[in-house]
Formats: structure tokens, sequence, C-alpha cells
């Protein structure tokens, strides 16, 4: 072998070694990205999220990022808290979407156009179920990273960001069983997540969280009245957490309030609710604007869907509280007649 | 006299469309019993009922309701022109099929389909039954099947099941009677506590659908050594029932056969999905030979209850020759005792 041979088989096999090196340095820089991503994730893009008011950003941050973010789990990251609040932001898209369909479709009952109500009903479904499996996986990942809350003991969470995970990934597990409702449980979303949820929302500082893990409680309890503890007042209870959310500018538990009402058909209390939500919008928190602009989407949907049940319209622009029977009050204080 | 026939006919033709598009607009109110609410897979089912009900005439305005009383109730005083109940609740507008809860009477799902296509079948024999004072059956969905939950496997068959104590429901005398004839203790409950009673141990039985098992936690209750006696005790259903003087008897018929051609496969899918959360483990085998003597015992507690007028004669009938129609080496099919 000459020396010139020698020196290209040389080359050769450098080139292979840094070849590899190359891809399994590749590997390592992918890992080191991921970790860095997650820790970045978690300690200021989350932050700076949750001080977005603008629903529409956040479902499109979530649809677009979550694919990127949970592919990092290949190179060895570890994900699982983000993907439990990107997978919930991702479900605003789809949640705010189906809603869109059933208003449509209640339109369509309204005017007895029964082939649109029954294809934008075929829609709703074909989005809640989405919904529920985008929700379905935030809760999972919450229960994957922290495990669930058994009788008397509670998972270990460390810091403000693992409660704030662990309590939205229980709220999207909740969410997730009434999404694949509507989707004829096209999903088959566990129906013990509602027992779960409740255990697990007793973990947390009410106070500390706005109010917000005994009103999601009491708010199980409307639905499944065998997990109210013997002393446990529902209403009570929802009405005390929904004060606590308005004094901490974080009204998540005033729409947790309307929403039970809602569904158990207490009209009466809706329109409370409602009013109250709308009543309540100063002083607002802004570092978690992202949970209040949340329940506003929540209380607004409601609202919508009662006033095109009656209307065919959905609410007013900037006339959340009011409602279509009512007389907007009078200014009295002066005679019109005295003026002419 | 020929010009004057035509007129009639044009009138006529116009009035009847006219009448027509007036049953277009007819609102009527149905209350919907949904534990969940708004949120729930009867509710859900009702409101694709409703729209479908848009295309022949009625314009239903839904109402949940998350206590089963309420809404009979409502039913009752005229609050609710029309009301999706249980069959257990129903019972008191209509003992036709408001029997088809009772004990034993429906083994499988396919005797359930039969039954719920006969209904829906709207033959001139059955309609009669189906209405009752100011009161119709509109639909017949069915709910799933209830079995025993026990705490220790050992209570596997009836000798096991005497001396223990187990909930039942309030409402249901049948329950309670059942019960009591093979020497258990029953323990009056309703839906918000039978299942915490169950799991902390305070009852050895609980008599639940499958579809209680996940929501409420019941396989806490067997742990460790418990399972789910795999026979089926009966079949619980969901029932339209409508004010006769609100909808006319067109819409009935289509409304029974809605519910057998449509609603019955939407209510199996929730079903089984009851069914895969299951673990296999739990299910405790009954051999043939029990089985035969749980069939009997069941034969002559409904015997009974039809006898003291808790269940309806016709219906019992009816039941005992769709089981033996799907299964005709049954003892009871060689007599017309029921």
């Amino acid at each position: 072998m000459t020396f010139s041979v020698r020196l290209r088989a040389l080359f050769r096999a450098s080139l292979l070694g840094a070849g590899v090196a190359a891809v399994s340095g590749c590997g390592m820089v992918y890992k080191t990205t991921g970790d860095v991503l997650v820790s970045y994730g978690s300690k200021e893009m989350v932050p700076y999220l949750m001080s977005y008011s603008d629903t529409g950003m956040v479902c499109a941050t979530g649809e677009s990022l979550t694919p990127l973010l949970l592919s990092f789990e290949s190179v060895g990251s570890h994900p699982d808290k983000l993907a439990t609040l990107v997978y919930t932001t991702a479900a605003i898209c789809t949640e705010e979407r189906a809603l869109e369909e059933e208003l449509r479709y209640m339109r369509a009952m309204k005017e007895g156009r029964v082939a649109e109500a029954q294809d934008a009903r075929a829609r709703q479904k074909e989005l809640a179920e989405v919904s529920a499996r985008r929700m379905q996986e935030a809760y999972n990942r919450a229960v994957g990273q922290y495990g669930e809350a058994d009788n008397g003991s509670c998972p270990r969470l460390r810091k403000d960001f693992d409660e704030l995970v662990y309590m939205i990934g229980m709220v999207a597990g909740v969410q997730s069983l009434l999404a694949d409702a509507t989707a004829d449980t096209a999903v088959g979303v566990p129906r013990d997540v509602a027992a779960k949820a409740e255990r697990a929302m007793s973990c947390l500082d009410n106070e500390k969280w706005w109010g917000a893990p005994m009103g999601l409680r009491a708010a199980l309890w409307n639905i499944l009245p065998m997990l109210k503890p013997d002393n446990g007042d529902t209403w009570a209870e929802l009405d005390r957490s929904t004060r606590l959310g308005f004094e901490a500018g974080v009204r998540l538990p005033s729409a947790l309030a309307t929403i039970s009402a809602y569904s158990t058909g207490d009209t009466d209390r809706v329109r409370k609710a409602i009013r109250d939500f709308a009543n309540n919008d100063q002083d607002l928190n802004p570092d978690y604007a992202l949970i209040d602009a949340i329940a506003f989407q929540l209380v607004k949907g409601i609202s919508d869907r009662m006033w095109t049940e009656a209307t065919g319209k959905r609410t007013p622009f900037g006339g959340l509280g009011t409602f279509w029977d009512e007389t907007p009050k009078q200014n009295n204080s002066f005679n019109i007649d005295d003026l002419l | 006299m020929r010009y004057n026939k035509t007129v009639l006919a044009v009138a006529s033709s116009l009035l009847l469309a006219v009448s027509g598009s007036a049953v277009a607009n007819e609102k009527r109110t149905m209350c919907v019993f949904d534990i969940i609410g708004t949120s729930g897979d009867i509710y859900n089912i009702m409101k694709d009922y409703r729209t479908a009900a848009l295309d022949h005439g009625y314009d239903l305005t839904l109402k949940a309701y998350t206590d089963e009383n309420i809404a009979a109730e409502d039913l009752k005083a005229g609050q609710c022109d029309a009301a999706a109940i249980t069959g257990l609740r129903g019972r008191q507008f209509n003992n036709y099929t408001g029997s088809l809860d009772s004990i034993g009477a429906v083994p499988s799902y396919d005797a359930m389909r039969a039954i719920i296509q006969v209904i829906g079948s709207n033959n001139e024999r059955i309609v009669p039954h189906l209405k009752s004072g100011n009161f119709q059956v509109m639909g017949v969905a069915p709910m799933g099947a209830a079995y025993l939950f026990v705490k220790d496997k050992s209570i596997n068959n009836v000798n096991a099941l005497a001396g223990k104590s187990i909930s039942v429901m309030e409402y249901d005398e049948a329950q309670a009677k059942m019960a009591a004839s093979v020497g258990m203790s029953p323990v009056m409950s309703d839906i918000t506590n039978f299942s915490g009673r169950f799991n902390n141990g305070s009852v050895d039985i609980s008599f639940a659908p499958v579809m209680a098992y996940s929501a409420l936690e019941l396989y806490k209750g067997m742990e460790p050594n418990g399972g789910i006696v795999q026979y089926v005790l009966g079949q619980l259903t969901t029932q339209v029932i409508g004010r006769q003087d609100k909808f006319n008897d067109d819409f009935a018929a289509w409304s029974r056969q809605y519910f057998s051609s449509t609603v019955f496969d939407r209510a199996m899918r929730v079903i089984n999905n009851s069914y895969s959360e299951i673990d296999k483990k739990w299910w405790i085998p009954v051999s043939e030979g029990d089985a035969e003597r749980y069939d009997e015992m069941m034969r002559d507690a409904r015997i009974e209850l039809t006898r003291a007028g808790v269940y309806n004669k016709d219906m019992m009938s009816l039941l005992r020759n769709i089981r033996c129609r799907m299964d005709a080496s049954r003892a009871e099919c060689s007599d017309q005792r029921e």
C-alpha cells in the first residue's frame, strides 16, 4: 500500500468517524435542544402565555407547537408537563369550532332547516371527538407525571408550576369526558375520570388557586351527587368559590358555576351567574389573564347558546350579562315631558 | 256543480296544506332525565331525536333534569308534554313497558333488541298496551344490564346470599322483595348513597347497572376479593312517555320506530363502552346448573310480583315468548305459567 493510498484510507476512515460522531452528536444536540426547550417552556413561555388574553393566539400556539414539542420525546426529553398545557390549549381551538357548529345547529332548528341542523350536529360531534382526544391526552400526561390522588394521599407537587399543571390536567380530564359524551362516546374516555379529578382537587390550596379547586369539586357534585361529602353544600361552595375568584381577578370558578347551573337546567341561576361574571370584570389578575379569558369564553358560549335558542342570534357584541327578554334599565332621573 | 266540486277540492287541499304546515310548527316541551344534565349521553341522544322530530311536525324544547323524580312529577303536572325517564320510574305511567325492567326477564341484548322491535313495530295488538290514561309510550332505549356486585367472590350462588346485606333502590319494591325472598337483608338506598355504602364495605352486595362500574368506582368496593356475578338480573331502559293529547298517533308511531331503528344502536355503543371499562378479572362465571336454578327462581319471583300487581301480566307473557323464541330449551318454555 503506497503512502497516498494509506492517506486516502485514513482520510476516508476519519470522514466516516466524523460522520458517526456528527450523527451521535446530533442526537445529543437534539436532546439538549429538547431539554432547553422544555425548561424554557416551563420557566418563560408558560408564564408569558398565561398573561395573554388572546385565546385565538393561544389556541394557534397549542395546535402548532404541540407536535414540535412532543417530537423531542423521541430523543429523550420529557415534555409531559408542557404537553398537558399545550394539548389543553390546542383543545381550545376545537372547542370553539364545535361551539360554532352547535350555534349553527340551533339556528337551523329554529328556522326548520332539518338537513342543515343534522349537518351541523355531525360536524359538532367530529370536533368534539378531537377535543375529547386532546383533553384526554392532557389529562393522561398530568397523571403520568404526577400520579393519581388516592383517598388520603396526594401526589407530590413541588412548585407552583406543578400545581398549575396538575390542576389544568384534571380540568381537562373532566372536559374530555363531557366532550366525549357529545361525540357519542367515540373516544371511550373512562367514566371514573370525574371521581378521580374530584379527589385530585382536594390536594390543592383553594385560596391560592382563586377558588377553582373547590369550584370544580362542587361542580362535579352536581353531576355525581354520590361524590358529595355528607356536609357538602354544592351551591354554597360554588358561591364561595365564585367570590374567591372575583377577589383574585381570575373568574374560572364563576365559569364553573355557570356551566354547572346550565347543565342542570337551572335557568334562573344561569342568568344570575352570567350577570355576576359580566359585572366583575374589573381588577383582573394580569398574571393569569389567559385563565380568565378561557373562563370568559366558556361563559360567553353558554350565553350564546341561550340567546341563539331564544332569538336565533348570539349574544350582542358587548352584551354579556344581558338577556333578550329583559328591558334595559331606563334612566328616570328626569321627565322627558318637562323638556318638550 | 262540477265547478263547485273543483272549488271544494282546491279549498280542501289548501286546507290540508295549511294544517300540514301548522303541524310542522307544533311546539312541545320534553323533559329529559340525565344524571349529568345537558352534557350526558341521554341528553345528547335526545338532541338528535329532537332534530328528527322536527321533520315529523313537532318542535321539541328539551329541558334537562338531574333528578328523575322531579322530571316524572313535572310530566304528571303537565309541565312537560313528554319526558325521558327510566322504565322503573315510568312504571307509574305505563305498567306494560314499565315491567320491561322486571327481574331476570330480559337475559340478553338480543332479547332486548327483539322487545324494542316489537314495541316499535306499531302492530295493532301492541299499540293499545302503549296507551294508558292520558299517557303513551313513544320510545324505549336500552340503558344496560344490571348485575350483582359482591365484595367477596365466594358469594357466587344463591345459598351464599343468605344473611348478606344488599343495597336496593328504595323506589323499586321488586328489588327489596326479591332480596328478602333469598334471605338477604335489603338496605334501602338511593342513587346518591348506594355506591358509597358498597365501596366503604357497609353492605356486602350492590345491585347495579353496568354503567355504574366506572363512574361510581365500584371496583373499589370489590377490592381485593370481590367480583361481578355474570348473570343478568335485569335490564334498565330509558323510556319516552308523552301526553296523549299533545302528540298525535302518527308521530307517536314514528317516534317508537325511530327508537327501534336508530336509538337502539347508539345506546348500545354507550353500553358496550361501559363493558370495555370492566377488567375481565372481575367477572365471576356462573355454572350452567346455577344459571338454570336462578332462571327458575327469578321466574317464581316474577309470577309472585305479577300476582301482587307490580308487574304487568301481558308484558310478562311477551317477554317469556321472546326468551323462548331465542332459546327454546329453557325450562319455562314447556309450560304457560307466565
